[in-house]
């Protein structure tokens, strides 16, 4: 049944487009191209991977600088890193042995990860309870004019120390197991 | 990529003068068809090929060029369909659409009004289905390319539509 209606409307000639438009229309396309021949599209100034390879070279050095100073702030706060009596008498024996080019490397590489003694630890607990103390201190005055419960459990949340101030401390505490520059 | 789409890409301009001859005819037809007026079509047209030549590196992309040439044509005539509603102008029904409209024999004259108005009454998205398949002589898989429908979707609309058309036209012959 369709086919009867497809055979009679394919009986019929379409009127193509007039004759004088095929001029007018190829007119503007060759304008149009020899626009864009003469104005060539505008190339990105920043390329984006170059963006990202600065970017990134950038976040490097930064983080670096960071590390750096960090460091410096570090070794200033606790003095020379000390090196264990030991780590000298090995390095001594080595210098008898090997001479001392080969003592001073070897007491450089041993003075690296120098264990910790009794003294330091001592040390370390006495700065310890005086970044709490400061830092309870510190809380007091920057928190609210409002003074603590009297129920400590009340008021305990407001009692605990931020999480950057934990983050400072354990710093403080593994400091000694930094490797030296 | 193939030596015309190839030189389409590259912008050369008898390449283009190549692509028209081969597409405008059965392009200006769909354009009526959807636009209603022969001027409109013109205009549409224009704008169509010179949108071809714009993105002509797209060109060289497509693995069909006529049904992307159809799609970037129909983009422009909705468009300016757009355009005109917007204005709050109509649409007329285009009687100019077979060139029997305007011979001196009655019947032929008669058969091509009565399958012009067929055409018109049916909906836009038929009539468009119809119109490409039938007179663009573009396949179903490429009529779904220019429409954005499944090839089953335009193939069950197309033969609801000649259904419809069928109809009207026996009505019209009593």
């Amino acid at each position: 049944m369709n086919d009867d209606v497809e055979r009679r409307l394919s009986g019929l000639t379409p009127r193509g487009s007039p004759d004088g438009l095929r001029a007018r229309i190829l007119r503007a396309v060759d304008e149009e191209l020899a626009r864009e021949t003469a104005a060539p599209r505008p190339r990105r100034r920043f390329p984006a991977g170059l963006a990202t390879a600065a970017a990134l070279l950038l976040s490097v050095w930064l983080n670096h600088r960071a590390n750096q100073s960090s460091d410096a702030l570090i070794d200033r706060a606790f003095g020379p890193r000390p090196v264990s009596p030991r780590a000298i008498a090995i390095a001594g024996d080595i210098a008898e042995v090997a001479g001392p080019e080969a003592g001073r490397w070897a007491l450089d590489r041993l003075s690296v990860q120098a264990p910790a003694g009794v003294a330091d630890l001592d040390r370390h607990a006495a700065e310890l309870r005086r970044l709490v103390r400061e830092l309870a201190l510190d809380l007091r005055e920057t928190d609210d004019e409002t003074t603590h419960p009297q129920i400590p459990q009340v008021g305990r949340d407001q009692l605990r120390p931020l999480p950057g101030r934990v983050l400072v401390m354990e710093r403080v505490v593994h400091g000694h197991d930094r490797p030296s520059a | 990529m193939d030596a015309p789409a190839k030189r389409l890409a590259s912008g050369d301009p008898a390449a283009f003068a190549a692509l028209y001859d081969a597409l405008a005819d059965r392009l200006h037809h769909y354009l009526v068809a959807i636009l209603g007026a022969s001027a409109d079509a013109d205009d549409v047209l224009q704008e169509t090929f010179i949108r071809l030549a714009r993105n002509r590196e797209r060109l060289g992309e497509v693995d069909d060029p006529t049904a992307f040439a159809f799609a970037v044509a129909r983009n422009e005539a909705r468009r300016w369909l757009d355009a005109r509603r917007r204005r709050g102008a109509t649409t007329a029904v285009a009687r100019d659409l077979f060139v029997e409209a305007g011979c001196d024999d009655a019947a032929a004259r008669e058969a091509a009004e009565d399958a012009a108005l067929a055409l018109a009454a049916l909906g836009a998205d038929d009539r468009e289905i119809v119109e490409l398949k039938m007179f663009a002589g573009l396949t179903f898989r490429e009529v779904g390319a220019v429409v954005g429908r499944p090839l089953g979707t335009v193939a069950s609309r197309y033969r609801a539509a000649l259904d419809r058309m069928r109809d009207l036209l026996t009505r019209r012959g009593r």
